[in-house]
């Protein structure tokens, strides 16, 4: 139905996988894991194009030649040249400058999307999993019925209703985004809380809360990590659709998205506006795909033991 | 179990009903009726002759709770933008065409991705691996109007090998079916070798491996059989996601699907289609869970429902 | 613009090699040529046509909801006219023809038109065609119960406005059916262009309408036609097929058998054309060829043969918001005016797919006299810069940030936006959003004057002056508003004699130009593709110089239409 692809949300009641014997290894040392991110060399690689996203976000000023939005009227549509890398657009725009300040408005959708999702998914699927009955079942409610909703047809009801702009795009985007961050909370909740080692603090009396922070939250993180990381590229993918349905930011703003978006229609000719923002949109879905995997190997105490 | 099935019908049948009252409500918000027309507006007599002949002239809470009544009587209502059709008759022409074309794209993703997925896990950290995780990262990052738009310009504009568009010959299906099938491909192969590396990394299996059973026996009396649980997981969510179409795809390549409707029918403020395109990907997400969930419960009978 | 084949010495060699084949070949084939080939409702092929078998048309475009416009235009499926004979029509030069009256009449003071209907005229179930239909049609039009959405378009017909809100009876509207083929419409005031806007009524009949309903034009067994063709099929989201219609009694019996209408979105139009899977994209607006498909067009000789190019009737500007809104200075609004540089955009955005815009009437339209107000809102930043200063915003400071609204824009309109911006932003130092809205929602808080900024285009229904002068009357689309200005627009309306009521329309032109009520921008041209077997009379260079398809989405010219033999 849309663009993106499916999160990483599971089935309703809870599910232990199973075959995941062992307490987990607490003091396995930062130095430790390090050592293992640099010995996966796609998590590597993934780290590497965050960054440098990362750093194209932050640095945009310093590394282009103008503002984003000077137009050039004698030189729209020039194809990539030494004096504009990536070429220029309609108006005569340096696409570079223009791809280099895009990555402000993807990065800032797919964190702040996943922020929200974080913020809202994780205390919700601690309550559930931590209280049970009757908050677990309103919670999980919520969360059945937000999912069954067309996620495609909620965005666009609601960007009808407000009007495009950031802000709607990315209520639009965190209105499903914490369900998945909802439901694997509860779901490693539920299973670490019978693990003997929490049954261990429970028989020396700490209270719920203290086992919660203290002992369950430390050992679910990796996964609820993996899983805002691997987020992030969909949030991104999100505002792309959205966009090219009409429906993105305000010019003249740089979105990818958008870019891509009338990017396609020049495809047959002007090849240079559609293939850099594809292309940027697809290093960023694949670098934090990569990073994503990289910390799920990293972090899951049983690769230890491979 | 019975009392479980009964449960979960009902809350199924809440879900629905809560979401057809939010989607009621947010979409007679949206400024702009489905008869207000784009040159000049209607004179007022015509106007409220319309609206009356379609029953939108009475309050709103009373068209919900006929809306609701009419549903329970299976009828839907007549749409729009196809008038004379009714909303049932609309869905039953348009849906087994994205039946059709998501149900070949989820075969192919399935067969493919799994067989990527296990091959990439046996040689893991080889070119094998790298070269698959490649074809199944590229099928995740390049959007589907991306590909769609560089596939007709490849294969039909420029090579002239297949149609460009429409749905009447099976040369006609090649194309989007290529281009909406890659994505969940590259889902599902990513999923498989996570989990095969996992069940690869058990004891059993180790176990098995050790007493000198052949890698293909292991692979597909233990690794197989166990890596499918989690993939349950992920595979769920693609079932109503491929079956109610994608936009981008059927407008690229004119496939007379459903996919469009979901955008056309929030743009026309088509209110029964859109009551029941929600109502319709609602009940499929919700089946759909259900479903996986009772999967699960065979698939690994360590899973008890209370 | 067409032949630029002439400019290449090859294209000279390869004419005289092809006059030669012709000298050696014809000769040869002589028989055949002489033996007349007749489709199937009797109409003889020319001498270079494909057999009848594969008279075949085929066409992609969009999907509407009914096939008969009296009932809606908005949402209507295009081509009408394949399946309704109007009084008369325009040609292809746009002038008016006769079509189901062979001629008619008109009283002294110039209020009561009198038409005679051709004799025989029948609907394709048999059924005759009579002056009782068209008298129903135009009702049923006016009729409250119907909803048409374009219902303004007749009201210079008497009491047709009062009868469309309910305030007259359906009676009363000044039509009456004298005889079975003589046909009265009386108007209120005298209307010059009465025939213009009867060239679009698309009549329905009577018999079938009164027994199905809304839906008759959807399904074959009701759609009953007085057009040259009847529908065959329509498979929704699919395709409409229409074939020639045997019982067609008028003048515009066609050469094609069928016409294959493929459903489509915009951008799916160019490569099906490139596969070779449809005729031609006869369509007039900007959406399926972008800038990309004209530089491409324009780069391979193939298409560029294919390509047909000429200027529309259609004016694009901004319009400004109402009083409460920093454009009530009308200082600011000639500051916007003259920051624009509209040749830049045409030559940058529109890869020249347009003339640049000085006034509301495009160039060779009724009444149009562009080069007058060349200088009314000329580029002059400098200018602009001072006149925003002494409206109390100095290098913009100061200036509320206002967005740009465009109505659900195709890229290259959205391009063109954010040229606009970036003209104000360097020239004047005002900062504007440039957002795309969804149609209704941007059509709602247009028509409650809710928008500060818009750019708009407007394109016109029949070929006179009134058509585009009455869109800025006061209480109109825009919330401008001046009294000397909607005294000459309503004068002029109904003046008989074109010298006068030109004059009249352009004194108000000049008060839009030089107020200014809003920046005009360009007029676009129209780029077609038409594959090189499709011929007839678009073929011919009209009296505007041009060889066009005109009033495509109507269907006025299919009839005329025919398929040459060298397709493959």
């Amino acid at each position: 139905m849309n663009a993106s692809v499916p999160g990483v949300g599971g089935p309703s009641p809870a599910v232990a996988l199973g075959s995941r014997p062992g307490a987990p290894v607490p003091g396995a040392g930062r130095r430790a894991w390090v050592r293992r991110l640099r010995r996966n060399p796609m998590a590597v690689a993934g780290t590497a194009v965050v960054a440098a996203l990362l750093f194209l976000a932050l640095a945009a000023p310093w590394i282009t030649p103008g503002p984003y939005d000077r137009a050039n009227f004698g030189e729209a549509y020039q194809f990539p040249s030494a004096a504009h890398w990536l070429g220029t657009d309609a108006i005569g725009r340096d696409f570079y400058t223009r791809i280099v300040y895009g990555a402000r408005v993807s990065l800032t959708v797919g964190f702040t999307a996943q922020a929200i999702a974080l913020a809202v998914g994780l205390p919700l699927g601690l309550a559930a999993g931590v209280l049970g009955g009757r908050t677990d079942f309103l919670i999980m409610r919520l969360v059945d019925t937000l999912t069954a909703f067309p996620q495609l047809l909620f965005a666009l009801l609601i960007m009808v209703v407000l009007g495009p702009g950031l802000g709607n795009i990315l209520l639009a985007i965190s209105f499903h985004a914490w369900i998945p961050i909802c439901r694997l909370t509860r779901a490693q909740c539920l299973r670490e809380r019978e693990r003997e080692y929490v049954e261990a603090a429970r028989a020396q009396g700490a209270g719920e809360v203290s086992v919660v922070t203290r002992h369950v939250l430390p050992n679910i993180l990796a996964p609820i990590i993996v899983a805002v990381t691997l987020g992030i590229p969909q949030a991104v993918f999100t505002e792309a659709a959205l966009s090219f349905l009409g429906l993105g930011v305000r010019a003249p703003t740089p979105s990818w998205g958008q870019m891509v978006g009338e990017g396609v229609t020049n495809i047959r000719y002007y090849w240079h506006l559609a293939l850099f923002p594809s292309l940027m949109i697809a290093v960023t879905m694949a670098g934090f795909t990569l990073l994503g995997d990289g910390v799920r190997d990293v972090l899951d105490p049983r690769a230890l033991k491979q | 179990m019975g009392r479980y099935l009964a449960l979960r019908t009902a809350a199924i049948l809440g879900t629905l009903l809560v979401i057809s009252l939010f989607v009621f409500i947010v979409m007679h918000a949206i400024p702009g009726g489905p008869f207000d027309e784009d040159k000049m507006p209607l004179p007022p007599a015509s106007k409220a002759n319309i609206l009356r002949s379609y029953g939108l002239d009475r309050p709103l809470p009373e068209q919900y709770l006929r809306f609701v009544w009419n549903v329970a009587h299976l009828n839907f209502g007549v749409s729009y933008q196809s008038p004379g059709e009714s909303v049932v008759h609309l869905l039953s022409r348009v849906w087994p065409v994205t039946m059709h074309l998501g149900g070949m794209a989820l075969a192919i993703a399935l067969a493919g991705g799994l067989s990527l997925g296990v091959t990439a896990a046996l040689r893991q950290n080889t070119v094998v691996d790298y070269l698959t995780t490649g074809v199944a990262v590229f099928g995740l990052v390049v959007p589907h109007f991306v590909l769609g738009s560089l596939l007709i310009l490849f294969f039909s504009t420029t090579l002239g090998w297949l149609p460009a568009g429409g749905w009447e010959a099976p040369r006609q299906w090649i194309l989007p079916t290529l281009t909406y099938c890659l994505a969940p491909l590259g889902l599902v192969a990513r999923y498989t070798r996570v989990s095969v590396l996992e069940v690869l990394g058990a004891d059993h299996v180790r176990t098995a491996r050790a007493k000198g059973l052949a890698t293909r026996r292991v692979v597909v009396r233990h690794v197989l059989r166990n890596a499918l649980v989690p993939l349950l997981t992920i595979i769920g969510p693609l079932f109503p996601d491929l079956l109610t179409g994608s936009i981008f795809i059927e407008g690229i390549y004119r496939v007379p699907g459903l996919g469009r409707y979901f955008v056309t029918s929030v743009y026309d403020r088509d209110y029964p289609m859109i009551m029941g395109l929600a109502l319709l990907a609602a009940l499929l997400v919700s089946v759909m869970y259900l479903v996986s969930d009772l999967l699960y419960l065979l698939a690994d009978p360590r899973i008890r429902y209370t | 613009m067409r032949h630029h084949a002439g400019d290449r010495p090859w294209s000279r060699w390869l004419a005289a090699g092809l006059l030669i084949a012709a000298v050696v070949f014809v000769p040869t084939y002589g028989p055949s040529v002489g033996a007349a080939t007749v489709n199937s409702v009797g109409v003889q092929l020319p001498p270079d046509a494909a057999p009848p078998s594969k008279q075949v048309l085929t066409l992609i475009g969009r999907e509407g909801t009914y096939l008969d416009w009296s009932k809606t235009v908005q949402k209507g499926q295009w081509m009408p006219g394949l399946m309704s004979d109007p009084l008369v029509m325009q040609d292809y030069n746009s002038d008016i023809k006769p079509l189901s009256a062979s001629r008619w009449s008109v009283s002294q003071d110039g209020r009561t038109w009198t038409f005679t209907l051709r004799p025989g005229l029948k609907w394709s179930d048999g059924a005759p065609l009579t002056a009782a239909d068209f008298v129903y049609t135009i009702r049923r039009i006016a009729n409250p119960e119907t909803g048409f959405d374009v219902a303004w378009y007749f009201s210079a017909i008497k009491n047709f406005k009062d009868a469309n809100e309910g305030k007259a009876k359906l009676e009363d509207i000044g039509t009456v059916a004298v005889n079975p083929t003589t046909l009265q419409i009386t108007t209120t005031d005298p209307t010059p262009y009465l025939l213009m806007l009867l060239s679009d009524l698309y009549v329905v009949p009577e018999h079938i309408v009164a027994k199905a309903g809304d839906p008759w034009s959807q399904a074959p067994d009701t759609a009953v036609s007085s057009g040259p063709f009847k529908l065959a099929s329509w498979e929704r989201d699919k395709q409409l097929v229409f074939v020639a219609n045997p019982q067609y009694a008028g003048i515009r019996k066609p050469y094609l058998e069928r016409i294959v209408y493929k459903v489509g979105q915009d951008q799916s139009f160019f490569p099906a054309y490139l596969a070779n899977e449809v005729d031609a994209i006869p369509w007039i607006y900007e959406g399926p060829l972008g800038p990309s498909d004209l530089a491409r067009i324009q780069s391979d000789p193939r298409l560029k043969r294919e390509a047909h190019v000429w200027p529309y009737f259609q004016t694009w500007w901004i319009a400004f918001g109402g009083d409460q809104t920093a454009f009530k200075d009308a200082r600011v609004r000639k500051a916007f005016a003259m920051a624009i540089d509209r040749d830049a955009i045409i030559k940058s955005v529109l890869r020249g797919m347009a003339v640049p815009a000085y006034g509301m009437l495009p160039p060779g339209f009724h009444c149009a006299q562009p080069a007058r107000l060349k200088d009314a809102q000329a580029y002059n930043p400098a200018a602009a810069k001072r006149l925003l200063a002494e409206a109390g915003f100095p290098d913009g400071r100061g200036f509320p940030k206002y967005d740009l609204d465009l109505r659900a824009a195709s890229p290259t309109i959205q391009a063109a936006g954010e040229a606009i911006q970036a003209m104000l932003k360097q020239n004047l130092g005002v900062d504007v959003g440039v957002q795309n809205l969804e149609r209704k929602l941007f059509m709602d808080r247009l028509n409650k004057y809710d928008l500060p900024l818009v750019l708009i285009p407007w394109e016109y229904d029949y070929a006179d002056a009134s058509n585009f002068m009455n869109i800025y009357k006061s209480g109109g689309r825009h919330p401008w508003s001046n009294a000397e200005y909607d005294k000459a627009v309503m004068q002029a309306n109904s003046t008989m004699g074109d010298a006068q009521r030109c004059s009249m329309y352009r004194r108000a032109e000049d008060m839009l130009a030089r107020d200014p009520a809003a920046v005009f921008l360009w007029h676009p041209t129209v780029t077609q593709l038409w594959k090189p077997w499709v011929r007839g009379v678009i073929n011919k260079t009209n009296k505007y110089g041009f060889v066009s398809w005109s009033r495509p989405s109507k269907a006025d010219m299919p009839p005329f239409i025919y398929i040459g033999n060298d397709k493959p």
